[in-house]
Parts: structure tokens; sequence; C-alpha cells
């Protein structure tokens, strides 16, 4: 059974257990009772990387994105002290 | 208090509209007979009615953490009083922070309701007065490091006594400020606001009788109490966690919250939120508290009649001496644009985390906000007469996306309005050179945040040649809306004074600057501070802009062509952010099959550049 977590995260019951899963790819990110963000891929970008006006960031603020790792979708995003 | 008694829910509901139907023209009234920026052009007031014994009965379009202290702020008056002190068509005044007020400037006008010789009720209001005779004009006072320089602090007084002012008090309390005919018009029209809302109830107890009346005042308590408590109980238990620092320069000042739910009641608990500041942003233990009630109302409650019974579920843990419980002599005038944004901030969104684990309301979580920056100017206008005002425009900022929506544009807060431009002008010695939707400022996403407004302006026909400025709000680059979800956070919200600019030649030349590039001078970019705004100078004010929610490449072209049109976007964001590839021969249309290609290759770009 699949039910939603939030945008783009499910969990999956399956044989006993329940697992956070991508839901567009179904890629497992971690066993429901851990931390989901362990299971993603991180990059750390400019905050220039949303659009223009972010210039005054640079250098002291960065973004933390996390990525299902079977698609490529954005799952989260967080400050970053550089 | 008369006893209350069963009564039949149409009658309740009938009522129920009608005292909240009172708390709007209270509203009005305040309205109508003041005349500051404050009332008339941003409505930083708050008109509301209470029980007897301070409990909220039913509040206008009011910012609920002062509909919660305007509670408070009536129990402290019975208590100081005494109820046999309390006659009919007394008024009482109190705007002490150390008592039941969140900072100095904003003023409580509190009426007791009589009926047949009774206390049945209240009516009270606070407006944010001109000023208040603190070191800086209009009462935010960046430099002070005790509430002594905070301006008058008044922990209750009579200011009408049955019916007869105090001219010598009144006289004594507008003296102390530097507008005090301003200040005059605005505790004149909260009597009257209150006045008209004392009237109409006593004629609801007239037609109705006070055992009814009392009656179903219980039961619109009772009901709202009841509706969230039912919420409450079908969301998972847990237990959420928010932190978050209010910085200004090389000061950061951390807050944090844990809420827990258990059935159908919350406990939030501040442990870990740091000492309190010798700067003012710190809040009292009420305004903390009002934090709270405001989380609740602006979430699981929305739609519920705000009163008393939305307080009971809500248990709070705040360690005295700390930036949400400050003891006496700290300072506090910053704090409801600083540290009781942030609260609100974390407070919001440890309830958006609690909510995001229910499927009935996961699909109502908005992206929340840290608030932005605010700003004053003073000194002598064209007119020649002195005055210190609001820049009074965060009614313009852009909320925060929502599932199946983008934020609000330029309205995110909802009881506030801004004055048009001409207003501005006619009032203080301003020019502005543009006022409109910031582009690309808003946080991406699959819904987008609110657009919120950019600005600038440079002084004009001010006959010192200057004017004092005031710098407040949330300062540091991390303010403004948060994305979640994978959704972008907003641009922060900025003040930038640009110093010795070439204004005055573009002027000369019947020119507007509409970009700050046209524009030579030294930008320095304000924190907490007061500042001189000279005649070459300019001041850049971007509003909070709202936070995004979902992947930006999973936006729908047809709505990234709408904000095309509309300038929310520029086509180098389209591409860059949206991943969206524009028609070659039309720059505000999306090619489907050429975009869906290119999104595919920026998430496999995603990947390859992740650890």
């Amino acid at each position: 059974m699949s039910r939603p977590l939030r945008e783009n995260l499910v969990v999956d019951d399956e044989n006993g257990q329940s697992w956070v899963r991508c839901a567009k790819c179904s890629t497992t990110l971690s066993p429901v009772d851990e931390d989901w963000k362990t299971g993603c891929s991180v990059v750390v970008t400019a905050p220039t990387t949303a659009g223009p006006h972010r210039q005054l960031m640079l250098g002291k603020i960065a973004f933390e994105e996390r990525y299902c790792p079977g698609c490529g979708t954005l799952v989260d995003v967080t400050f970053l002290e550089v | 208090m008369t006893q209350a008694t069963a009564v039949d829910p149409v009658t309740v509901e009938i009522l129920s509209h009608r005292l909240h139907q009172i708390a709007k023209e209270m509203g009005a009234t305040l309205e109508l007979v003041g005349g500051t920026v404050n009332t008339t052009q941003m409505h930083d007031y708050m008109a509301s009615l209470y029980r007897a014994n301070g409990e909220i009965l039913a509040t206008g379009e009011s910012m609920p953490w002062h509909v919660a202290c305007a509670g408070f702020t009536v129990k402290k008056i019975l208590e100081r009083f005494g109820e046999d002190n309390v006659n009919p068509d007394d008024v009482f005044l109190l705007n002490d922070p150390y008592v039941s007020a969140i900072h100095q400037s904003d003023v409580y006008i509190v009426s007791p309701i009589h009926f047949e010789g009774e206390l049945v009720g209240w009516s009270a209001s606070f407006v944010h007065v001109m000023d208040i005779g603190a070191m800086t004009p209009g009462g935010e006072t960046p430099a002070a490091t005790e509430i002594t320089q905070e301006g008058l602090r008044i922990p209750g007084i009579k200011l009408i006594d049955q019916g007869k002012i105090r001219e010598d008090v009144f006289d004594s309390i507008i003296n102390m400020t530097r507008q005090p005919q301003m200040v005059a018009l605005d505790i004149n029209c909260q009597i009257a606001g209150n006045n008209v809302a004392k009237r109409r109830i006593q004629e609801l107890y007239a037609r109705f009788g006070s055992e009814l009346m009392q009656a179903v005042s219980s039961e619109m308590i009772k009901g709202s109490e009841q509706v969230l408590r039912r919420r409450l109980s079908g969301i998972p238990d847990g237990k959420w966690s928010e932190v978050g620092d209010v910085e200004s320069g090389e000061n950061h000042w951390r807050m944090m919250v844990t809420l827990e739910k258990h059935g159908d009641e919350l406990l939030f608990d501040f442990t870990g939120t740091g000492e309190q500041a010798s700067t003012g942003i710190n809040l009292p233990y009420h305004a903390t508290f009002g934090c709270c009630f405001d989380g609740i109302v602006s979430t699981i409650a929305y739609d519920l009649p705000k009163n008393h019974g939305l307080f009971k579920p809500i248990n709070m843990v705040v360690p005295e001496g700390t930036l949400l419980n400050v003891t006496y002599p700290a300072p506090v005038s910053l704090n409801t644009t600083s540290g009781g944004a942030m609260a609100k901030f974390l407070v919001h969104s440890a309830l958006i985390q609690m909510l995001s684990g229910s499927e009935e309301w996961r699909h109502e979580v908005i992206a929340p906000s840290l608030g932005g920056r605010l700003g004053r100017t003073a000194g002598i206008n064209q007119h020649g007469v002195y005055y210190a005002s609001s820049l009074a425009q965060p009614a313009l900022s852009g909320g925060g996306a929502i599932d199946g929506a983008d934020g609000v544009d330029s309205s995110a807060l909802t009881y506030l309005i801004a004055p048009n431009i001409e207003w501005m002008e006619a009032n203080a010695p301003l020019l502005f050179l543009f006022r409109r939707h910031a582009q690309d400022a808003q946080g991406p996403g699959k819904y987008r945040g609110g657009a919120g407004a950019e600005m600038a302006f440079t002084i004009y026909n001010a006959p010192e040649k200057k004017l004092h400025g005031v710098a407040f709000g949330v300062a540091g680059l991390r303010n403004g809306g948060r994305g979640i979800f994978g959704g972008y956070p907003a641009a922060p919200s900025v003040l930038v004074h640009m110093h010795d600019t070439d204004v005055r030649e573009h002027l000369g030349r019947n020119e507007l600057p509409q970009d700050m590039e046209e524009l030579s001078g030294e930008p320095e970019v304000l924190g907490y501070c007061t500042f001189d705004l000279k005649e070459d100078d300019v001041l850049y004010y971007m509003l909070r802009q709202g936070g995004g929610f979902g992947d930006p490449l999973d936006r729908d072209p047809e709505l990234i062509e709408r904000d095309l049109a509309d300038r929310f976007i520029s086509p180098e964001a389209a591409r860059a952010v949206y991943g969206a590839v524009l028609a070659e021969d039309d720059p505000t249309t999306v090619d489907r099959t050429a975009t869906e290609e290119l999104r595919q290759e920026l998430r496999a770009t995603r990947l390859g550049g992740a650890k």
C-alpha cells in the first residue's frame, strides 16, 4: 500500500516494513522510521540558482538541495551558511 | 456575570455573526475618525470584543497576537483597579510591555461595557500611534539598550472617568510625544471605535436580554474550542522543531521551538532560545503566547470564529530571561517586526510540519515566511510641519505558495493595506522613482511564491534637505519566504541606502530611473539602524516575497507563460530556473516538447553533480 507523505514522497508498506520512496520513480530513500534526507543526492548551489536579487547572499549563504537519486526530482532546499 | 444557559444553535449563529459585525464596525469607525497613516492608510490597528473577564469574544479583521494581548490587558486592568472601580463609561489606557502590551508604540484602549449596572464585556483596540516619545521618532529604537529609552510606558490608567475625559492626563500623555496632535487623533479614534461597539452591544443586550447574550457568548467559545480539538485529534501525534536566527550584521540571536501534540493538546516549548538581548528584539511572555495563537488562527483554525476557545488547547513553555520571555529592563521596541516575526515563523513552521503528516490537512500547508524589512522617515515635510511616518508598505508583500496554487501577489498580510504613492508624496517630502512587483524575486517552485513589491524613492522638496530614517523589521539575508517540499526560498527583503547618487541629474532631465543600475552611488545594506537620507541619496526597498512549493521543473508551462506576460519572471529565469524553452518567434510562449527535453537534461545534470 502506498500513501502520500508530502509533495513527491510516499510511504510504501511492503512485507511488513514501511519505506519512504519517490512518488515519481519509486526509488527508496529510507525506512520510514529513519531520516529520508539521508537517502537523497545532495548538491550545494549558489543562491542565484533561484534567480537574480540574491547576489547579496553570495559568499555568505548557499542552498543545500536534495534530490531523488533515481530521477533527479528536487524534494528539499535548505539554507547553508558558507 | 450571569450564568450561561442552554441556547439553540441557530440563535448562536445569528448573534455570533452580529457580534463579529460589531467588531468590524468598530474598526470601520476607528478608520473614519482616524487620520494618520497607520490607521487610515495601513490598518495597523486592532478592534475586538471581550467578555467581562477578558476572554476573547469576537475579533474584527485584526492581528491575532494583538487580539490576544488586548485580552490580557483587560485582565490586568481588572487586577489593577478591581471590578468595583470599573464604572460605566470609563476608558482605560495601557501600553506597558512588562504588563500586557507588546511594545510601547502599540497603545491599548479598553472600554468596559455595562448593561443595567452589570459589567457584561469590553471593547478593546490598539493603534500603533505615530510617536511615543522614544529616542527615535516613531518608537522603534535600534540604539536603545533598555526600555526606559523607548518612550512612555503606562501600566494602566483611567483616561475617561464615567464619561468625563481626564484632560490633564490626556494632555500629559500626548505632550510626551513628538506629534501630539497626531497621537491625540490616534487615541481619539480608538475611543470612538470602542464607544460604537459599546453602544451596539448594549442595544443587543436590551433586545435579547443578558441571560441569552451570556449563553450565546459561552456557546461561541465552546464551539470554536470543540471544533479545534476535534481537528487536532484527527492529526497524528508527534514532535516537531524549528530553529532560526534574528540577524543584524554580525549579531545572530537564536530562537527555537519544539511543538508536541498529544491528542487534542499542543505544547509549544521555546527552550533553547537565547538569552535576552540588549537590542529591542525581545518579546514579553504574553506576546509569545500571542504568536502561538496567531499560528493556530492562521493554519488549522483559519475558518473558525476567532475567540477564546482557540486559546484552550495551547500550552507554552518559555524560559524566563530569554528573547521570548524578556525581563525588565531589556528593550523591546523593535520586537513586533523582528523577534516577534521570528517567533511567528517558528510556530508556523512547526505547525506546517505537524499538518504535513495529516492526509486531511497537508494540502492546506502554505510555505511560511519570516517577514521582511520595514522603515520610517521623519523630519520637516514640504508643508513646514514635523512628521514621523512609517513607509507603510508591508501589505504589498508576497505570500507563500500552497499545494495547487501560487502565493498571493502583493497582499500577503490580509489585514493590512498600503497607501497609494500619491498619498505618500502628498504627506511626506518623498519622490518615488518606481513601485512595482519585483521580477524573479519570488521563491520558484511547482507553485511559486507570491510576488511582493520593490520600490525606490528620494527626498523631494524637503526644507532641511535631509530626512531622518529608521531601518527595522526582519534584517539579515534569510528573511522573507521559505520554500517547502523542493520549492526555493525567496530573495531577501532589503533596505539599501544608496549614497551620493546622480538622481538629481536624472530628475533634471525629467527622467525617473527605473533600475537601480541606472544610478551611480555607493550602496549600503541597512541592518537595525538610524540614518540620514540626503538630497542625492536614494532608498531602495524590497519587500518580502513568498516562498515556493515543490520542484520548479514540475511547473506547468501555461503558468510560466502567464508569469512571463505579467513580468513576474524574466525569460532568462524561465529557462534557467524552470527549464522552460521559449519559442523563437514568441518569447512569451513555452515550447512544450523542447521544454520536456530540457527538463530531462537538467534532472540528469542535477544527479551528475550530486554527492
